[in-house]
């Protein structure tokens, strides 16, 4: 499978560690959730170590607010440093979005409105964290129920904006992206199109549901408790066939836990989607040749 | 100040206290000298967990308890099936002569082939004590060095060889000093210098390395959240589940109510940790700790990051 | 500064139910008295109102599941997870634990 040393891995989650401890030889890595670990005890921090030395960990933070026009918290960043120093990952990730604003904590992730101030600021906040923490995060797209008002800039054009200022690399979101494109009307395949595919060097995967919205249409919520469906797949062979950098995809999974098989399933179909996607690159760079 | 020359009551407080800090410092010594870097223990064997926590014996009984999860071994008492599977006369069986070649891990094969008629358990696992496939667990246990080798041993027993003859030595001295100054109230030093030489050695010797102790508190810490739901297991549904809860924390942590099985393999009686004998030279018997949790383990809820970052557990999905 | 009070802004919105029903009542008057720009208010007029609602709950949700147990309620969760020590007879502990067992689940096979 294996084009470059594309890997695929998996999320870990303490639920799922019975079933990913038997399985490490069909998972080539472990996404771990950075902030769980910001007041862990020390013997977490060494269980956590132990684990990066049976497979390759990166971690993965959910509430720095990378995007947000405000400067990140230095006790914030220097968080995530001190985990980063003591675990040594791959590589560390956050989201394009923001958590807190006016003193008021949102509790999750938001879209902030998509213009070129918040391309600026957004760049300023990654420099920060690349000082602090002493290696470059890569950025991921975020899900959103509403179009941030006041945007003056696509979503695409607005990520491109911040990867090319800030010189960092994307984790697309795959299920983000197409919840997104079901969401606010736009054709998901054409949006990873616009993605600088040089800048696309790690993937998640994952699935959610429909929600019903008050004027009896549908939403895709992404909530990280379902099967991955196929047209992220697709979305996923698209990007393959774009990307020319190795590619780390993994797949996340929160809740209402299947069986082991079911995510191993889902792991090996993400390798064949990579396989067509690389297949179709060779052969696009055949003809261009 | 000369501490020999206090009196009968101050000087057992200064001897205490001199106990204490030499206990102190053999502790510190060992966890130099045992906390090496010796490659990565593999983190994907339940039985190795098993053995590490709590010997052979340990590795047996999980063993066969993951082999009766899966049908491959039935209980029975006295010809028939078990109504009570914790009494004595509790035998297992091999369900079908084909599983012994179904099974992968060695331990679970030589098991599977003791239980080929129906046999006593207890019995019957204790004379698997010393078979090649435990053998090999204490071998790899060694090799990285979470069990104490020949040369960890040694190095332990010159340690509290020097510790109990320094010990002893000052309580002599005083017992001497005591008695040509007339004074023979001596029985109180007596027996505490013997209780300080006992403790030094117990505490000196623990079945496992520091390394060893760190590395199973890790195991623990990762599968906490098994812990916490070990009463939502059920017989045959999440044998793996059960396996490593049973390896990590003991087969004190499996419900007696929903695997009774584990009644019958639970060692009778409370079982002594020989901290001391090893397996340098094929020794056939292993220092066994009780099941019922072990020193050192986790009782926080959170495990491996437990909470969940942004959500119930995980990224809780990336936007709203 | 813009930026930063325009998220604010849309902050309270997300988490503050009054506001969002203030907002919905007096869109333009709310993003004024926010101290917003003239174009942000016009953009503001034409929020998704659905989307705004869908996603205050899915905030509210997560908020809620995030929610740090209270001291009290932290020191009950870290009592019941104290196990016995470990020279206590499996007996004494069994049956203690029978005891509670019983009351939760009962197992299909007894």
């Amino acid at each position: 499978m294996n084009y470059l040393t594309d890997r695929v891995g998996l999320g870990w989650r303490p639920d799922l560690a019975v079933g990913i401890l038997e399985h490490l030889d069909g998972i080539d890595l472990l996404e771990v959730i950075a902030d769980d670990f910001f007041s862990a005890p020390h013997r977490q921090i060494r269980a956590l170590k132990t684990l990066a030395a049976q497979i390759p960990v990166v971690l993965h933070g959910v509430s720095l607010g990378l995007a947000s026009s405000v400067p990140v918290e230095t006790k914030r960043l220097d968080q995530m440093a001190r985990l980063f120093d003591q675990i040594r990952p791959e590589f560390w990730s956050e989201h394009l979005a923001f958590v807190r604003a006016g003193g008021i904590e949102i509790g999750h992730l938001a879209a902030p409105p998509r213009s070129s101030a918040s391309v600026d600021a957004a760049a300023s906040n990654l420099h920060r964290a690349q000082a602090a923490v002493g290696a470059k995060p890569l950025v991921e797209n975020i899900a959103t129920l509403i179009d941030p008002p006041a945007s003056t800039l696509s979503e695409s054009d607005w990520i491109a904006g911040i990867l090319s200022s800030s010189d960092c690399s994307l984790l697309l979101d795959l299920h983000n992206v197409l919840a997104n494109g079901l969401n606010h009307g736009y054709n998901p395949i054409e949006f990873v199109r616009k993605i600088p595919p040089e800048r696309i060097t790690a993937i998640h995967i994952a699935g959610g549901k429909f929600v019903s919205a008050p004027d009896g249409t549908q939403r895709l919520l992404d909530d990280h408790f379902h099967d991955v469906p196929d047209p992220v797949f697709d979305l996923l062979e698209e990007t393959a066939a774009r990307a020319p950098s190795p590619l780390t995809v993994i797949l996340e999974r929160d809740g209402d836990y299947p069986s082991m098989d079911s995510l191993l399933a889902q792991i090996v179909q993400a390798r064949c989607a990579l396989a067509k996607g690389r297949a179709r690159r060779a052969q696009t760079v055949e003809v261009l040749a | 100040m000369n501490p020999f020359d206090l009196r009968g009551p101050e000087f057992l407080v200064f001897y205490i206290f001199f106990a204490w800090l030499v206990i102190v410092a053999l502790t510190l010594l060992r966890r130099l000298s045992e906390d090496r870097d010796t490659g990565k223990p593999p983190i994907d064997d339940p039985y190795f967990v098993a053995f590490l926590r709590g010997g052979e014996s340990e590795a047996l009984r999980v063993a066969t308890l993951s082999l009766i999860d899966r049908g491959l071994l039935t209980l029975k008492s006295s010809g028939s099936p078990a109504l009570l599977p914790g009494s004595a006369d509790s035998r297992l069986e091999l369900a079908d002569p084909a599983a012994v070649e179904s099974v992968k891990r060695p331990i679970e094969k030589r098991i599977l082939e003791a239980f080929k008629t129906a046999q006593p358990i207890h019995s019957t696992l204790a004379s698997l004590e010393g078979c090649t496939a435990c053998f090999d667990y204490a071998i790899n246990l060694e090799k990285f060095g979470l069990l104490p080798d020949e040369e960890v041993r040694k190095a332990r027993l010159r340690r509290v060889a020097i510790a109990i003859g320094i010990l002893l030595g000052v309580a002599v001295v005083k017992i001497f000093i005591a008695l040509s100054r007339g004074r023979t109230n001596i029985l109180f030093l007596v027996i505490l210098s013997g209780l300080a030489a006992f403790v030094v050695f117990r505490t000196s010797t623990p079945f496992r390395t520091m390394r060893g102790e760190k590395f199973l508190q890790d195991v623990k810490s990762l599968f906490s959240s098994l812990r916490q739901r070990a009463a939502s297991l059920r017989p045959g549904g999440a044998t793996s589940d059960l396996v490593w809860l049973a390896s990590a924390y003991g087969l004190a942590e499996v419900s007696p109510i929903l695997f009774p099985s584990v009644m019958a393999l639970r060692p009778r009686g409370p079982t002594r940790g020989s901290g001391s004998s090893g397996w340098g030279s094929g020794n056939s018997s292993c220092g066994t700790t009780t099941s019922c949790g072990s020193s050192g383990s986790t009782c926080g809820g959170g495990g491996c990051g437990g909470g969940g970052g942004c959500g119930g557990g995980g990224c809780g999905g990336c936007g709203s | 500064m813009s930026a930063s009070q325009l998220e604010a802004f849309l902050a309270r919105l997300y988490v503050d139910a009054d506001a969002r029903a203030n907002f919905k009542a007096d869109p333009r008057a709310e993003s004024q008295k926010a101290g917003l720009s003239e174009e942000q208010c016009a953009a503001l007029e034409k929020l998704d109102w659905i989307g705004l609602e869908m996603a205050a709950r899915s905030f509210a949700r997560k908020r809620q599941s995030k929610r740090r147990l209270t001291w009290f309620a932290a020191l009950k969760a870290r009592l019941s997870r104290l196990r016995f020590p470990r020279f206590v007879h499996y007996g004494f502990y069994n049956s203690r634990n029978n005891l509670k067992r019983k009351k939760t689940s009962r197992p299909k096979n007894p």
